[in-house]
């Protein structure tokens, strides 16, 4: 095995390991998906108000899935090491 | 008796292949897919503020305003471990300092992967500070006219709950800036496995992170439902999360043993078992987030049981605080495994 095959094998380690972090916007997002349902079901005249709340909070959540995909797909397609 | 391969013997071997650049390098990566493995905490964290602040909105629409503004505050809070990850992640990445670094191969590229390792702690306060930025928007909800006060209170709490995350940063950085495992004379396996054990011990850091956010989150609804109570609230909260910072500390401390006063490689004997139980003494240390989150419930529940009635605050307090000391209990066997792996080690 050459030097290189290594760093790419480590970095397919690397990017598989980097999109773990998808673990917690899945729950956070999910939580506030069912937040939402049930405020929407309570109150139906506010749901405007309460799906833009909750699709606002829902994409700060998603950052650090996308910082995880980014350092990804570095490792996979821009990786600096090779 | 039979005679058996050491597939450990066997992977030094395969790596020994390769010279000191690609083995970092390789090292690097890893570290960098640990590190972001911390974007667990604000995902979750950011995804409760946002359900607790839609959930506000819909109770009270007048205020969706301030509500939103509140949640947006702390989920920006909630955000730091998660930047925190990737900027140890896109140094190990594009600004690697080991690969310049002068010392073993082994003990650089082990350096890499604990400085990733470390960063998994970045979980705890992304999602203690979520709980509290969602239990604030919640209280600002129900209550307008609290709003400076709740979120005094939840950022007071933030700060508390960003500690652990900011001890695995450092330990990540020394690792990478400051190695003091380069310098070290002793056996290059021993160093390697205490870099790694290093970066496992920070993982405690998830238990305080969680558990004092949990009380931020209730002392900051504690406030908004009772504000004249705050100076009450407030002093059991921290009290109540000071001593959740405990699991934290220790593993802190375990860390910087394994990294600055390593007592592993003084010792003499099987180079095997010195190396196993550094990285044992670390992964032991991950037994601190059980007590973390559990005293912080505490804290939180405590604050709660204040802002709701302040005349009994010692006696919220008291019953905190023995509830707290039996739950530090297994923090402390880990702790003395960990200590008797370094110091007393009975395979040795």
């Amino acid at each position: 095995m050459s030097g290189i095959e290594f760093i790419k094998a480590c970095s397919a380690i690397g990017a598989g390991l980097a999109m773990i972090a998808g673990i917690g916007p899945g729950i956070g997002q999910g939580f506030a998906a069912g937040k939402g349902a049930e405020a929407v079901g309570r109150q139906p005249e506010a749901q405007s108000d309460i799906i833009r709340t909750m699709l606002l909070g829902a994409a700060v959540a998603e950052t650090t899935g996308i910082y995880g995909l980014i350092v990804a797909l570095i490792l996979l397609f821009a990786n600096p090491f090779i | 008796m039979v005679d058996m391969t050491n597939v450990v013997q066997l992977v030094l071997d395969f790596l020994s292949q390769f010279d000191a650049k690609t083995l970092i390098l390789a090292g690097s990566a890893i570290g960098a897919g640990f590190a972001m493995i911390a974007g667990i905490g604000p995902g979750i964290g950011q995804g409760f503020a946002a359900g607790k602040g839609a959930e506000a909105v819909g109770k009270n629409p007048t205020a969706s305003k301030d509500v939103i503004s509140t949640m947006l505050l702390g989920a920006a809070v909630a955000e730091t471990s998660g930047i925190l990850a990737l900027v140890v992640a896109l140094i190990l990445l594009f600004a690697n300092p080991l690969v310049d670094a002068t010392g073993s191969m082994w003990i650089l590229a082990a350096s890499g992967i604990g400085a990733g390792i470390s960063m998994i702690a970045g979980i705890g306060p992304g999602i203690g500070q979520g709980f509290a930025a969602g239990k604030a928007a919640e209280g600002v909800g129900n209550r307008l006219e609290a709003k400076s006060v709740i979120s005094r209170v939840m950022f007071l709490g933030q700060a508390v709950a960003q500690t652990t995350g900011i001890y695995a940063l450092i330990v990540s950085l020394v690792l990478m800036y400051a190695n003091p495992l380069t310098r070290l004379d002793g056996e290059v396996g021993i160093l390697a496995a205490s870099a790694i054990g290093a970066g496992l011990a920070m993982i405690a850091g998830i238990g305080p992170g969680i558990g004092q956010g949990f009380a931020a989150g209730k002392g900051a609804e504690a406030v908004g439902k009772n504000p004249r109570t705050s100076k009450d609230v407030i002093a059991t909260m921290l009290l109540g999360a000071a001593v959740a910072e405990t699991s934290g500390i220790l593993a802190l401390v375990v860390a910087l043993i394994l990294l600055f006063a390593n007592p592993l490689v003084t010792l003499t004997g099987s180079v095997w078992i010195l190396s196993a139980s550094a990285i044992a003494s670390g992964c032991a240390m991950i037994a601190g987030i059980g007590p973390g989150i559990g005293q912080g419930f505490a804290a939180g529940k405590s604050a709660e049981g204040v802002g709701l009635r302040p005349e009994t605050k010692n006696l919220t307090n008291r019953v905190m605080f023995l509830g707290q000391a039996v739950a530090q209990t297994t923090g402390i066997y880990a702790l003395i495994i960990a200590l008797v792996l370094m110091y007393a080690n009975p395979f040795i």
